[in-house]
């Protein structure tokens, strides 16, 4: 028999204390010449003395269980729990929701440590540190395979947690793998994942483990678009603000709209790089802007896709952005300041919403009309910049909404926008 | 005489008034321009001769977001409706509301470019005009280029100035290309065409959509190379060839999105495009880090 803790031996005093005396009463008890009454009250207290000895031993049973080293040997019980494949949003389970071919995906893995014991390996109690993998693509139609593709998770390992611990909602609970464009261009992928503690890469019993998976990528046309490059030079302007770059404009197309939405890439049509003369330090100056880019949409031969304005940031500007659902107008248009922060970023994706055809969703409380009864306040999906690598944990303000960064879109806005190229 | 067509942009603020863009006369109305039923949500704009209705067209008007501006229920208004020649009178009714009345001037802007290019124009150049009109009615002015017969697209938005600055480097070339400056009333408009010039064509312009210029990757990992390009004088063109380049790995793929692992260090990365005889190259700097190290 193992010695009892040090921790416990006050317990195992009471134990054996109440073990004593719950001896002694049964002596008692047989004595003869007890009358009714002695042997009804020593009756009662052994009752009483039963019960006590039962929750000590529970006690004991603890604190031993607790203040035991688990039992030998200690290796970890890896598992894939899970494996999600997302481009912008997921569903937290069974990959619902469409992907899009020859867009940019990353395959989570989740790994559990299988351990419950207790056992510290370095990491903290049931965790096990140094858990990496791999993970292989095969197109089932050609039998081309891709990989292996190693996690871009910091050092390329996680800490493998207890199942009960591991939440979507965080970047650092999945092994995280961004695949090749050739691995995305097929129309169904074969995923095999395969994960190991480093060192331990070719043994069994729980060191390593494997699942596969397959999932349907769909096509999706590509989306056109036509920068509109807005000089600011209203005439009490000292020196105008001059307009955003092209790559200024490619940059925050790629991380605010592309990142947010199914959509496999856009095609950027001529740019335009036009002055407007209105005092964007009102809302009339920006619905001017507006309608005068629309304008000269409709004044340009062949106009084609999007028609999407970018202002530079000036101090004193009235807002950031202004744009209108599509509905039935001839070309979807919008006006956003270029900025090279998440909120810009959330901004330019949010007036496309409004291309697309969607309005706000109301989170903030003091969204315009029209709201859209389509959509939730907030997301209800896992969300991924795929480029950045970065989860946005569900409970994020809904990207159609005013509420504060980071915007993201909900199921519905990311199945809405899937439906209704531009 | 053939329909012309006149643009109808603006918006309908809270006040339930009617703020529009000054309207321009075009020959042909842009595909999907024309709303064809009257909704409960359209503008509709009647249009009058000196007796009566000749005409009663939609326009699409659309929820507006002023970003972060709570507003209740601001409209969009864009699109075109055919111009009957005998107008005298527009009305633009909104949900059974008329929001405005303009009335049509009898005569047109008289206009007269005075920019006058040389044979080859490139740069930056003030293009200037001088405008009047018969009726003293204000006038309005948007500029547009053509590189060739039958493509136009507008250089400027629509402005009271007389005069738009117009950089020849940032538009398509071609050897008979014109300018044109369209007056309006708001309704009568009055064009004017430039003499042809030559402007030095463009060709190519690739671009590389990521990585950003100054990235930094890990090495050895599979990165993606998206690059595109369109054709300044033929945005129809498509590319033959898109080369990736490194300065320190050499041929990296063909392709406008490869994958491509960069060996450790400091890599200009050029996309050569070509298309016909027309080549142009992008190129973007991008610093590729070692590896994670490996754990003890």
């Amino acid at each position: 028999m193992s010695p009892v803790p040090t921790q416990c031996e006050s317990l195992e005093a009471t134990v054996q204390e109440i073990r004593d005396a719950l001896r002694a009463l049964a002596e008692d008890m047989a004595d003869p010449d007890l009358g009714p009454d002695e042997k009804a009250a020593i009756g009662v207290q052994l009752h009483k003395a039963r019960e006590q000895l039962q929750r000590a031993e529970r006690d004991l049973d603890r604190c031993i269980r607790d203040n035991s080293p688990p039992p030998e040997p200690v290796t970890p019980r890896l598992e894939v729990g899970y494996v999600q494949v997302v481009q912008t949003v997921q569903s937290p389970r069974d990959n619902e929701l469409r992907l899009v071919r020859n867009k940019q995906t990353v395959v989570r893995v989740f790994v559990s440590s299988g351990m419950t014991n207790g056992f510290d390996a370095g990491a903290g109690p049931n965790r096990w540190p140094g858990v990496s993998g791999e993970v292989r693509v095969t197109d089932p139609a050609t039998g081309f395979t891709t990989g292996p593709v190693v996690p871009f998770n910091p050092g390329g390992s996680i800490v493998a947690l207890p199942n009960a611990e591991i939440s979507q909602d965080y970047t650092s609970h999945s092994l995280n793998f961004r695949l090749p464009l050739v691995a995305v261009s097929a129309a169904r992928l074969d995923i095999n994942v395969r994960v190991f503690v480093r060192g331990h890469e070719n043994d069994g019993g729980g060191w390593t483990a494997e699942r596969s998976i397959s999932v349907d990528l769909l096509s999706r046309p590509e989306q056109e678009i036509t920068p509109i490059l807005l000089m600011a030079a209203r005439l009490d302007l000292p020196v105008p603000i001059p307009a955003p770059t092209f790559n200024d404009f490619l940059r925050i197309l790629r991380r605010g709209a592309l990142a947010r939405f199914p959509i496999p890439f856009f095609r950027a049509r001529r740019p335009m790089t036009l002055v407007t003369l209105f005092d964007l330090r009102g809302s009339f100056g920006w619905a001017a802007t507006l309608a005068a880019v629309t304008t000269a949409a409709l004044h340009t031969t062949g106009f084609r896709g999007t028609a999407a304005g970018l202002v530079m940031p000036a101090s004193g500007n009235a807002m950031g952005g202004i744009g209108a659902p599509r509905g039935w107008l001839f070309v979807p248009s919008f006006v956003t300041t270029f900025g090279a922060d998440v909120a810009s970023e959330a901004l330019f994706a949010h007036e496309m919403g409004h291309a697309h055809g969607l309005n706000h969703s109301v989170c903030r409380g003091d969204e315009p009309w029209l709201h859209d009864a389509r959509l939730p306040a907030r997301t209800d999906a896992i969300g991924m910049h795929a480029e950045d690598g970065t989860v946005i944990p569900r409970q994020s303000p809904e990207v159609m909404s005013y509420c504060a960064e980071p915007r993201w879109p909900s199921i519905a806005t990311y199945n809405l926008i899937f439906d209704t190229p531009i | 005489m053939a329909t012309r067509y006149l643009t109808v942009t603006g918006f309908i603020p809270d006040d339930g008034t009617l703020v529009l863009d000054t309207g321009f006369l075009m020959e042909q109305a842009p595909v999907g321009s024309i709303a064809d039923v009257i909704t409960a949500d359209a503008l509709v704009v009647e249009s009058y001769d000196g007796r009566g209705i000749v005409r009663r067209d939609p326009v699409a008007t659309s929820p507006l977001c002023l970003h972060d501006v709570p507003t209740f229920a601001q409209r969009f208004v864009a699109g075109v409706v055919p111009f009957a020649p005998e107008t005298r009178r527009l009305r633009f009714i909104y949900q059974d509301r008329v929001l405005r009345e303009m009335d049509i001037p009898r005569n047109a802007p008289v206009l007269e470019l005075t920019w006058q290019p040389v044979a080859e124009v490139a740069g930056v150049h003030s293009v200037r005009w001088q405008a009047d009109h018969p009726d003293g009615e204000p006038l309005s002015f948007i500029v547009l280029y053509s590189p060739s017969a039958d493509e136009w697209q507008a250089v400027s938005l629509t402005q009271r100035e007389n005069f738009a600055v117009v950089d020849f480097d940032a538009l398509p070339g071609g050897e008979s290309c014109r300018v044109r400056v369209l007056a309006s009333d708001g309704a009568n408009t009055t064009a004017v065409n430039s003499q042809p010039f030559q402007v030095p064509r463009k060709g190519l312009r690739p671009f590389i959509v990521y990585p950003d210029d100054g990235a930094t990757v890990t090495a050895g990992v599979p990165i993606l190379l998206d690059g595109q390009a369109f054709h300044w004088e033929d945005p129809e063109r498509e590319a033959d060839t898109m080369t990736w380049r490194s300065s320190v790995d050499g041929q990296l793929g063909e392709g406008n999105r490869i994958d491509a692992a960069l060996s450790p260090g400091l890599h200009e990365i050029v996309l050569t495009v070509e298309s016909g005889d027309d080549r142009g190259e992008a190129f973007v700097a991008v610093t590729a880090l070692p590896t994670f190290v490996e754990e003890a």
